[in-house]
């Protein structure tokens, strides 16, 4: 199937859950700020705290505060956090605008209001209300422009979005993808600026017709993009008719029986890099072959993925040893490969209640690297010769993402080879390997399994005194799905199957070779269960 | 309805100036009181203490028929003002709402039927030469100043109030519409028998319209009487307060002085 046609059979799904979320914090933020404003713009001794507060959110930047709110729900992904996050984020202008709008009502109304014996409560309603209607709605207008463009950043708490194609295609160099998320979520941003606006002018000029009009323009979009979400048969495949080729795998219901939560599906975690896409979609293809119902939540922050795995809020998904020794255990000491495998499967499983099924095979391990010609250049072959030429004066600077300058491994190879004169540019890993062939950068921090290493003719710098830890790539389960023997029986195939290389392929095919994840999942299936 | 203030004082803020200042007033039922007096001098206080859309720093209003009279600071304030007419200084009408929905607006707050509603609407359009057909599906942005003052005393009077409170009604107006406005209120107040507080600034127009007329002056009445009793003051013979009457007087006495004399010789006096 063509990417094209990949992508625009996902715009249904991923179009409904975007409406469904950014629909939803939009009415919920105006029913808490409407009566918030008026309640601000009423008591002046609110006014203060009430919109500090909700200017204090505004200041959040929008993506922290998607990822705040996992942890403050108890590590909870998908809907529930990414609404709660935007609620709060539109409550700022609708808030504004309404305290605005009624303290612009001229006094000398509000006074005859009293003044023929309405009520303060009539007054609001029949007076300062109606008058301040196009400043409110001016706010709602702002608000809802904020929350569709910033529902995009929901994917990375799990939660289904045009910003699922963004971070999709960004990560797999998939251009196509990115154009299609950004047209799609701005599209319906305009759509709904203009429609009220159509609403703010039929309020300024009391025009019934142009307010029916504004209205049904919204319904239509907003039940027009949720259609999906009512069709059950398509709302579970998240993956569009990528099933329903010819190719589809034949189910064995007798599996699917098994389940200990029949029902439910089960879902499928990942984190937002290519080789996760490949190996969540490996995952999904192996699990749906045995019967089961998967729901497929990529993206994830680390944390974010392992807090939900802890909730049972995803139940299967694949996490690096390395990582789990430093973010989980809270451990930045070296340990040989195998102890450190066992050392956190038994962490995981005691104070996590987290079950690793065991290691795929493969190491997916950063390692530093260089331009082959660079590196030739400068006689660098390994890290003691990288702060070798550091400390003779040759200004050098590492690119990598931040996530791993923040890591205790970082600082251990920085004291371990006496790296402290190189200077630190954190960038998206995407643009990382190119940026180092092009010698933009000189030394990147590089994923072991990447396709682009060999494809750029970089060099990884050896590690002698062996400071960056081992990453085997492993399988992990939530309780309630290792608990589950036709899914663990589904998943043993997986063991031990995968090598370096193999993962290196699947990786190259989507990430330089234009392959869509599906296809290389599908390939990379096919080679290792022959 | 009568109305009695008694020792009304009003000082905004702890310390300000006193806006009104110990002012007494009777006014009897159907008849109509003007409040007359410079800009500041605290009309517009005293006018608004009476419906308690200011609450006075001490004094009573006491409104009352036939002897039974009660304090108005013992009564829900909501139902004093519905039953109490206000005209507004400057129309006050809702621009959100037709001519025809400003003007139901007391009734539609009494819990009137819509029926019941639009034919009071229609009647007092009527009652203040306003044709209904044409009128009441405008907005009050459509209409000249001297319409937006007739619905606003529509307005006051839709709920058949028997006390009208006028902060002056014709003050924006062209002199020839104010006439023909101040000649509707006379008609429509004998007619129905309101009892109104009309103030002005105007003295001619307190000697045309108040049955009395208080004359207002840093919060004090100088003088209150009939418009006879105003005019037959005799000099002020060194009395500022007399003075200060006289000088009000002086404009209206000189123009129909001139007017008397131009009118009878046909010259005009030099
Ligand atoms: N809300 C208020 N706060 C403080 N001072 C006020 C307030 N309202 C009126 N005043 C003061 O009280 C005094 C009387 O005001 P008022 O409005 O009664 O005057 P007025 O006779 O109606 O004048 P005008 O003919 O200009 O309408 C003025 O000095 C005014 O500045
Ligand atoms: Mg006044």
């Amino acid at each position: 199937m063509s990417n094209f046609s990949e992508r625009w059979a996902e715009l249904p799904d991923l179009l409904a859950g975007h409406m469904r979320l950014s629909a939803s914090a939009l009415c919920i933020g105006i029913a808490l700020s409407l009566p918030l404003g008026v309640l601000a713009a009423r008591r002046p001794k609110w006014r203060g705290p009430v919109l500090g507060v909700t200017g204090l959110v505004q200041t959040i930047p929008s993506l922290a505060l998607l990822a705040l709110m996992v942890p403050l729900l108890g590590g909870q992904i998908g809907f529930v956090p990414a609404l709660l996050a935007l609620t709060l984020y539109s409550m700022l202008p609708v808030l504004h605008n309404t305290v605005t709008g009624i303290q612009e009502v001229d006094p000398g109304l509000t006074e005859a209001a009293r003044g023929i014996g309405m009520t303060p409560w009539q007054s609001l309603l029949r007076v300062e209300l109606p008058l301040a209607a196009p400043v409110i709605l001016a706010g709602i207008r702002t608000a809802s422009v904020w929350v569709i463009g910033t529902a995009t950043l929901a994917t990375p708490v799990g939660a289904q979005s045009l910003g699922n194609y963004i971070f999709l295609g960004l990560q797999t160099r998939n251009g196509l993808a990115v154009v299609f998320g950004c047209v799609a979520a701005s599209l319906l941003a305009v759509a709904f600026d203009r429609l009220i606006a159509v609403l703010e002018s039929a309020a300024k000029e009391r025009s019934r017709g142009r307010l029916t009009a504004g209205l049904l323009g919204l319904a239509l979009i907003t039940f027009g993009s949720l259609w999906p979400a009512f069709d059950f048969t398509s709302s579970l495949d998240t993956r569009g008719p990528a099933l329903v080729g010819s190719d589809a795998p034949k189910v064995d219901r007798g599996d699917a029986l098994a389940s200990v939560v029949p029902g439910r599906p089960i879902t499928v975690g990942s984190k937002g890099f290519t080789e996760q896409y490949v190996l969540a979609e490996l995952l999904g293809e192996q699990l749906t072959a045995h019967g089961f119902e998967i729901d497929n939540r990529p993206n994830l922050g680390s944390t974010i993925l392992f807090d939900a795995l802890r909730e049972g809020t995803v139940d299967v998904c694949i996490d690096y040893s390395g990582t789990l020794w430093a973010t989980i255990l809270k451990r930045d000491e070296p340990a040989p490969r195998l102890a450190m495998q066992i050392e956190v499967a038994s962490v995981l499983l005691q104070e996590h209640g987290v079950v690793t099924l065991g290691s795929l095979g493969f190491e997916n391990a950063y390692a530093l690297a260089m331009a082959r010609k660079r590196a030739e250049e400068l006689g660098v072959r390994s890290l003691t010769d990288l702060a070798r030429v550091t400390s003779q004066g040759q200004a050098m600077e590492i690119g990598g993402d931040p996530e791993f300058f923040g890591r205790p491994e970082w600082s251990r190879v920085r004291a371990a080879y006496g790296l402290e004169g190189i200077e630190t540019r954190g960038m998206d890993s995407t643009f990382l390997y190119g940026a180092a062939r092009d010698g933009q950068i000189d030394v990147i921090t590089a994923y072991t399994t990447d396709g682009r290493i060999t494809a750029f003719d970089l060099q990884l710098l050896e590690d002698p005194d062996e400071v960056l830890p081992p990453y085997d790539a492993m399988i992990l389960l939530s309780a309630r799905a290792a608990g589950d023997p036709g899914l663990v029986r589904a998943l043993k195939p997986l063991l031990n199957a995968i090598s370096n290389e193999e993962m290196r392929v699947a990786n190259r095919a989507v990430d330089l070779d234009g392959a869509t994840v599906a296809s290389a999942a599908a390939a990379l299936r096919a080679r290792i269960l022959d | 309805m009568a109305l009695h203030l008694e020792n009304l004082t009003k000082r905004f803020g702890k310390a300000g100036p006193l806006a009104v200042d110990d002012l007494s007033l009777e006014i009897e039922d159907g008849k109509v009181l003007v409040l007359v007096g410079e800009s500041g001098c605290g009309k517009t206080t005293t006018l608004k203490m009476i419906n308690r859309l200011i609450e006075p720093s001490s004094g009573t209003v006491w409104i009352g028929k036939d002897g039974s009279r009660v304090d108005t600071c013992l009564l829900d304030p909501v139902v004093l003002r519905r039953s109490i007419g206000f005209v507004f200084q400057e129309d006050g009408l809702f621009p959100h709402m037709t001519v025809a929905a400003n003007v139901g607006i007391t009734p539609s707050l009494l819990g009137w039927t819509t029926d019941r509603i639009d034919a009071r609407t229609a009647e007092l359009l009527k009652l203040v030469h306003l044709d209904p057909e044409q009128f009441a599906k405008r907005l009050p942005a459509d209409l000249s100043g001297g319409q937006r003052q007739r619905v606003g005393f529509a307005r006051a009077l839709a709920a058949g109030p028997s006390v009208l409170l006028l902060d002056e009604p014709f003050g924006a107006l062209d002199p020839l519409t104010r006439d023909h406005l101040q000649i509707e209120f006379q008609e429509l107040q004998r007619k129905l028998g309101f009892t109104a507080v009309l103030v002005t600034h105007d003295m001619a127009e307190a000697l045309l319209l108040g049955d009395r007329i208080a004359v207002l002056r840093d919060g004090k009445i100088i003088a209150e009487g009939t418009p006879r009793d105003l005019l037959q003051l005799g000099p002020s013979q060194g009395d500022a307060d007399r003075a200060y009457v006289d000088d009000l007087l002086a404009t209206p006495r000189r123009s129909a002085q001139r007017l008397e004399h131009l009118i009878r010789s046909g010259e005009n006096p030099a």
